[in-house]
């Protein structure tokens, strides 16, 4: 048994807002929706990579749950929080380790959110997990380095002397070396499962660099697949914002079979299968 | 749960440099300088060399660690870097790729499933708690945790700043270098680690902020240390009421309590505070401020391996490690003392 999605909502980019404003708002939202189902929050995972005014703590999780709990504070009581990176974001790894948690009775319900502050920006995105019943939720998992390409996409952040800036270095063969990890990896994930591409229904990708979706469509097929028309600059959050889209369109609900990529600097991919039963 | 998890080897890094109290606070009045010294029980801390950073600490900690393990450095399944600090080379604070990601590479682990987790000072014990987890499930055979905390410059950027004992960064002055790792490993249930229980209490999350300075190199942090600490002393007992309740066990019957190290005068008062609550608090209290200070993620492995290598922990004893952090974080994990005792004690 392995954690399913209950709700995923999404906050946009707006002048003024921080990283927090909007990965509370999301945050926010997803528990308005499940507010009456939903009787205590146990975990809460925040991705985003670079944070309000480079703060490295406490875990960006934990303001979030600060700046949420005068609204929630009986279903925040217990709350567990911690950030998580891992090449772009670390969603898919967030899921994993809810996944588990459900599994072995740790949690009920769990919220993952990311989203990053400036010079990144884009929006922020929080999806919220809870127990599914036996033969559905996220089921597999997969996580493949590829450290011969390390070089291809660094960050940080440093004082110049004269002011703290943001560095980051994106190589040209990023794009191209990372669609080659990601087919390696699905390739390689599938197989070793037995499943076929063709019994993939679905597959919901993080969404940066621009032309990650567009190179994986020629390989997968573009109606399959879930790419944004407007990303809004997003980078930790956009596997999070994929999956909102996939719910808009309705695709998610009709998918019996998900694969869930995320692809990130190392070149670190991460893979996930969900399985639904598509029973009335 | 199919299998237990234990700890099977620990490791350090500690820099050489040593850096007295006395020299942090040269700027700061006699007795403030003394009051510092008495208070927190610091008489001094290592601080990184040019060359040493958080990887470096890191990486020097899991070989110390790896040089006790049974499992060589392409057997391990699972990293966690769990440090506060992501330093690299002259204080470039790197976000990306994870510091976990270059740990592989550079201990020659790259099959190992990696991730970083940031849990302020509860970092490498938040690590402990979803690693025994993907362990306990099966789906790994055994995970190492790790941590460098280069967190000295906030120090200096403090002691730049201070002016008296009441200053927001006060705190800051406590803080030295040093790196941690744990490999956690595969066991049968019933040796396993016995609880293990983290509860968020973020009402206090803005009472400890730490960020990079935009004005010098590294850090800064800012601490309401009252308020904190009263927070901490008044969240803790639950927290510690419900993780012995997982473990079946009474406050009693725990040998070794090792808190977060602070300063002496919180660990006294959390003393005092479990006395009150709990009505009876047998356990020793493990300390190892004086010559290290606070290193942050890193200061129950720390102290952990240092009263192991002076044979002050025996085997079967109970330890609880008890985790005060920015969030605030109130975490707590209790386990039994098995071959760790006899691999470290032998110094003695």
């Amino acid at each position: 048994m392995g954690a399913i999605v209950k709700t995923v909502c999404t906050s946009l980019p707006s002048p003024g807002l921080s990283y927090r404003d909007r990965g509370s708002e999301a945050v926010k939202k997803c528990l308005e929706k499940e507010a009456n189902k939903l009787e205590a929050l146990d975990v809460l995972i925040s991705t985003g990579i670079y944070t309000d005014e480079h703060m490295h703590e406490p875990a960006f999780a934990s303001l979030i749950q600060g700046r949420l709990s005068k609204f929630y504070s009986e279903k925040l009581k217990g709350t567990f929080s911690f950030d998580l990176h891992n090449g772009g974001g670390g969603s898919l790894m967030a899921l994993r380790i809810c996944s588990g948690f459900v599994a072995s009775g740790k949690m009920q319900h769990g919220v993952i959110v990311a989203g990053d502050a400036a010079p990144v920006g884009g929006p922020a995105g929080a999806l919220l997990l809870g127990k599914g019943s036996a033969g559905e939720g996220f089921f597999d998992f997969g996580q493949d380095s590829y450290p011969r390409y390390s070089g291809d996409y660094e960050s940080y952040a440093a004082f110049t002397g004269k002011e703290l800036r943001t560095f980051i270095h994106q190589d040209k063969a990023y794009l191209k070396h990372q669609l080659l990890c990601v087919k390696k990896s699905i390739h390689n994930f599938l197989s070793e499962r037995a499943i076929g591409l063709d019994e993939i229904d679905l597959i919901i990708p993080s969404q940066h660099p621009p032309g990650f979706v567009a190179g994986l469509a020629k390989h997968y097929g573009k109606e399959r697949l879930i790419e944004l028309e407007q990303t809004h600059n997003s980078y930790s959050a956009g596997f999070i914002l994929a999956l909102a889209e996939a719910h808009t369109r309705g695709v998610f609900r009709t998918s019996k079979q998900i694969l869930c990529v995320h692809a990130g600097p190392g070149i670190t991919v991460e893979l996930a299968l969900y399985i639904q039963s598509l029973d009335p | 749960m199919k299998y237990g998890s234990c700890i099977e080897s620990l490791g350090v890094c500690i820099p050489e440099q040593v850096l007295t109290t006395r020299d942090l606070v040269k700027g700061l009045a006699l007795a403030q300088r003394l009051k510092l010294e008495l208070m927190t029980g610091i008489r001094e801390r290592r601080v990184c060399s040019p060359g040493e950073d958080s990887l470096a600490l890191a990486e020097r900690a899991a070989l110390d660690c790896l040089s006790y393990s049974k499992y060589n450095r392409d057997q391990i399944d699972m990293l966690i870097y769990c440090g506060i600090t992501k330093y690299v080379g002259d204080l470039k604070h790197v976000y990306e790729p994870a510091i976990s990601f270059l740990l592989k590479k550079k201990l020659g682990c790259e099959g190992a499933m990696s991730f970083d987790l940031t849990n302020a000072c509860a970092g490498m014990l938040s690590g402990f708690h979803i690693a025994s987890d993907f362990i306990e499930r099966g789906v790994v055979e055994n995970c190492l945790v790790l941590s460098g905390e280069y967190i000295s410059s906030l120090s200096r950027n403090a002691a730049g700043h201070i002016q008296s004992t009441d200053d927001l960064q006060i705190a800051s002055l406590t803080l030295g270098d040093a790196g941690g790792a744990a490999l956690l490993c595969r066991t049968t249930p019933e040796k396993g680690i016995a609880a293990s229980k983290f509860v968020t209490f973020a009402d206090y999350s803005d009472l400890c902020i730490a960020f990079l300075s935009p004005k010098h190199s590294g850090g800064t942090m800012e601490t309401h240390m009252k308020e904190i600490h009263e927070a901490s002393l008044s969240c803790a007992p639950q927290v510690m009421e419900d993780a012995l309740a997982e473990a079946g066990m009474n406050l009693d019957q725990i040998d070794l309590i090792i808190p977060h190290q602070t300063s002496m005068h919180a660990i006294r008062a959390g003393h005092r505070q479990f006395t009150n609550h709990f009505g009876t608090f047998g356990s020793r209290v493990g300390i190892n401020l004086s010559r290290v200070g606070n290193t942050a993620s890193t200061s129950h492995i720390l102290a952990l391996h240092r009263l192991l290598q002076e044979g002050k922990i025996k085997r079967g004893e109970r330890i609880m490690l008890l985790s005060f952090a920015s969030g605030l974080v109130i975490g707590v994990i209790i386990f039994e003392i098995q071959g760790l005792a006899d691999a470290y004690g032998s110094n003695c």
